[in-house]
């Protein structure tokens, strides 16, 4: 593993533009032409693959036709844009040319060359975000192109504030990467430390944003996301607003967002768009379906194996006679039914959507059915085992939902191993884990431990905005003061 | 290196509790839960017990499982019944145990014992005087549940109408393990096809031994408990008869003379509804006499109770605890010499809050 991090790719050795137009001769795509009518003969070289050639013959060759040159310099005054570069950095003109320049020489011996950007920018429109989708709100996504996600960020933050900064990463995938901050509200040490994870990060191909959230998280072995990715950018406006980092990365629609505390994850955004009060329903809401779905499982198993005497006695009918006939322990119904489900999810996930619901339909209604009629599971179990399932997908993080899914299974085992013990030392070590957990070094259960009672603002219950007139205060702002709550009690006499 | 040592020390924990430290699994349909346990008497050192086990069908259907066996002590006689059965006998769902006249004649005490010192015995469990044989009346199906569950039933929900004291196993050993207060039971009776709650066991120490009226009951529970939703049924003269309902009882103790022979004063203040009026109008004047006929009869059956517990020299009311409670150095002997003589007064303040919505 560990040399996929130390093995530099082999360094290219050019020294000079001919050798390097030469050695990208031997791609197919790429083009080197000469152009002999013309008043002045020119070479033109540049990878067909990358660039738009609209831009090419509609506002390069035209110019470079009309005149004879003899410099470069005329023909960077000729042509129209704003960033032609006229260099001799072999290194540069490496680059450029893979990030879609077109190279124009005048002799092809000449080691200077002028270099015109005419990228193909080719993306997805901005289209409805499928993850994170929200009946009231804005309905923008964040597509695959940087500069359209930074476009979509601006527009909401139209302030010099708005710091952008950018980093390159990955020896072979070239992946440009922005952090975003707000000067004056951000902490400089968050910033810092993104700053420092990013440029030390030795990987050769970032794809994703969320193969930057692996690689920076403090604790890449924690099952519990450190960093939240989001597709919507008004969340990321907000968080920006709040005083978070940002990290956005070229060909990734999700923005990396940090640091957070553990009570992001029950956050949606939505919560911000509806009245205060629905939104404290809904996430206690949200969080009552996680700690059912991490323990309702495992208790059931507990339960039915050590602690009998827990079950009220007009239950015990149901229990009892729906457990009557079949032959397995608890434990290995539960597991069974819990890998059923896991199966149903993945089939699904990784079907087209159309064979996806048939998949569904399947497995909920006939394997549910049939397993209850055959006598291999009790119905009961059926039930919670759905409604476990239901809960884990309330979580608005959709990495938090996978954490729980896979949370439950040393829960289960521990609770057939020591009943409730079990499941009380599963919670210890879980509790010890996430106080233990850091996100970009501050403390990830931060309401809760260290005890933060201003905080609580925000986390469980949302309180309404006239309430949080200051920013978290796990993010250690530098400036605390969100608007001046004295101004906005004010009351303006109509007359004045 | 550090790390290596934390995740061995996990590992060996785990692997030590894994291999070591397990718990008797009792999967719920692999054993079988006593519902309801009686005891009979058979001869001096010898009692039979008698379990009830719901046996549940696929079906949900419950049936009823009853197994007997006799020995010298109580838990012998569960290990007996375990051989009988096909599943794991436990006792953690023990709603009920029952005790038949002749054997609470003899002592429950050491019984009640077996049932204390079992941790997954809950401390709310019913315990009740049985008339007759507890092996028949267990024997028989009441209702469409099991018996045990049945029976349990039964006495939680008079309980919680204010038909009956409340009482369970903590409050019976608390009451017993007091020198100040006798322990008392509900007593059942089995009649044809159905369960009846016939009154109220009295015990000296853990011997039973006299059962109150179901008409003492009410001056009774009014004297040891604050009731909510009591019921009183006051004969008038002339075969005219008024019910009482929704009786909220209020009991304030009062001793006087603590140094000598102390003095018990009770002043019991009642607030209920005439529910029930076989006479013809009910004014006011009416009103005042039914007021002034339930207030005299009440003292008066409370003082022939009270007498009949001071010459039995039990004290289920806990007189006792109210003496010691003012007294400082107070001497236990003394009291229970005095107690027979005691002179405890019992005043009945009634008010009628309505008499009915027509009238």
């Amino acid at each position: 593993m560990k040399m996929w991090f130390r093995k530099q790719p082999p360094e290219q050795q050019e020294n000079n533009l001919v050798a390097l137009i030469n050695m990208y001769k031997q791609s197919g795509d790429f083009v080197h032409f000469h152009h002999p009518q013309s008043p002045q003969p020119y070479w033109v070289s540049y990878f067909g693959t990358l660039i738009d050639v609209e831009i090419l013959h509609r506002d390069i060759l035209p110019f470079l036709n009309k005149t004879a040159f003899t410099s470069l310099d005329g023909v960077k005054a000729a042509l129209p844009f704003e960033d032609v570069l006229i260099t001799s950095d072999l290194q540069k003109i490496q680059d450029d040319i893979l990030q879609g320049s077109v190279l124009i020489q005048l002799d092809v011996k000449d080691a200077t060359c002028l270099l015109v950007r005419a990228e193909m920018k080719k993306a997805r429109e901005v289209t409805i975000p499928e993850e994170e989708y929200s009946v009231v709100g804005p309905k923008e996504a964040f597509v695959e192109s940087i500069t359209t996600n930074l476009n979509l960020v601006r527009k909401r933050l139209p302030i010099s504030e708005l710091k952008v900064k950018e980093f390159t990463i990955g020896t072979l995938s070239k992946t440009k990467v922005a952090v975003l901050y707000i000067d004056g509200i951000t902490n400089e040490e968050n910033v810092n430390t993104v700053c420092q994870r990013l440029s030390d990060l030795q990987f050769n191909q970032i794809l994703d944003s969320s193969i930057i959230a692996q690689l920076i998280a403090d604790n890449g072995h924690s099952l519990f996301p450190q960093l939240i990715d989001t597709e919507r950018p008004d969340r990321v406006a907000g968080v920006l607003a709040e005083g978070s980092v940002v990290i956005l990365a070229e060909g990734s629609s999700h923005a990396l967002i940090g640091p957070i505390s553990a009570m992001e994850l029950f956050n949606a955004f939505e919560d911000y768009y509806v009245n205060w009060q629905t939104a404290t329903a809904l996430r206690l809401i949200r969080i009552f379906a996680v700690s059912f779905s991490i323990l309702v499982t495992p208790i059931y198993v507990a339960v039915l194996t050590y602690h009998y005497q827990l079950i009220p006695k007009d239950l015990m009918v149901t229990l009892v006679s729906s457990r009557r006939n079949i032959p397995l322990p608890p434990i290995l119904e539960a597991i069974i039914l819990e890998l059923t489900i896991e199966l149903l999810r993945e089939a699904g996930a990784r079907l087209p959507s159309k064979v996806g619901q048939t998949i569904g339909i399947v497995g909920g209604i006939v394997i549910g059915t049939a397993a209850v009629d055959a006598g291999l599971t009790s119905n009961v179990l059926l039930i919670i085992i759905a409604l476990a399932a239901l809960a884990s997908f309330t979580t608005p993080v959709y990495r938090m939902g996978n954490t729980i899914r896979l949370l439950r299974f040393p829960f289960l085992l521990l609770a057939d191993l020591w009943g409730l013990l079990g499941i009380a030392v599963a919670f210890i070590f879980l509790i010890i884990h996430l106080l233990n957990l850091t996100s970009l070094g501050r403390p990830y259960l931060e309401p809760i431990y260290p005890p933060r009672l201003k905080d609580f603002k925000d986390s469980f219950i949302r309180f309404p905005f006239s309430f949080q007139s200051k920013r978290p205060g796990y993010l250690q702002t530098k400036d605390q003061i969100r608007f001046s709550k004295k101004k906005a009690s004010e009351v303006h006499d109509i007359d004045e | 290196m550090k790390k290596k040592i934390k995740i061995a020390v996990v590992t060996i924990i785990i692997f030590f509790a894994y291999m070591f430290g397990r718990v008797q699994r009792q999967i719920l349909d692999d054993i079988n839960m006593a519902s309801a346990v009686g005891y009979d008497y058979i001869d001096k050192d010898k009692i039979k017990a008698t379990a009830v086990m719901p046996n549940y069908k696929p079906d949900k259907n419950v049936g009823n499982e009853t197994y007997t066996a006799s020995n010298e002590i109580s838990k012998k006689t569960l290990t007996k019944i375990n051989r009988q059965s096909s599943r794991q006998v436990v006792n953690g769902k023990l709603e009920v145990a029952l005790y038949s006249k002749e054997v609470a004649k003899h002592g429950i005490g050491e019984l009640v014992d077996s049932l204390q010192r079992d941790p997954s015995i809950s401390e709310r469990l019913f315990v009740a005087v049985a008339e007759g044989e507890t092996h028949e009346l267990l024997n028989k199906r009441y209702g469409d549940r099991d018996t045990g569950v049945y029976l349990s039933m039964l006495i939680e929900q008079n309980m919680k109408e204010g038909i009956v004291p409340t009482t369970n196993l903590h409050q019976f050993l608390n009451d017993y393990n007091s020198h100040l207060r006798d322990p008392f039971l509900p007593l059942i009776e089995q009649k044809g096809k159905e369960v009846n709650l016939k009154g109220i066991a009295l015990f000296k120490d853990d011997h039973y031994v006299k059962n109150l009226r179901q008409d003492q009951q009410f001056i009774f529970q009014a004297l040891l408990e604050n009731l909510q939703l009591g019921t009183y049924k006051l004969k008038l003269k002339d075969k005219e008869f008024v019910a009482i309902e929704n009786i909220n009882s209020k009991s304030r103790y009062r001793v006087v003379n603590l140094k000598n022979t102390p003095e018990i004063h009770i002043q019991v203040k009642l607030r209920g509804i005439i529910r029930e009026y076989t006479g013809k109008r009910t004014d006011k004047k009416e009103i005042e006499q039914i007021k002034k006929q339930m207030e005299k009869q009440l003292e008066k059956e409370a003082a022939a109770m009270i007498r009949s517990f001071q010459k039995l020299k039990i004290d289920p009311i806990g007189f006792g605890n109210h003496v010691r409670s003012r007294t400082r150095n107070f001497r236990y002997q003394r009291w229970v010499d005095q107690y027979p003589d005691v002179k405890i007064g019992v005043k009945v303040n009634a008010i009628i809050l309505e008499k009915g919505v027509v009238d």
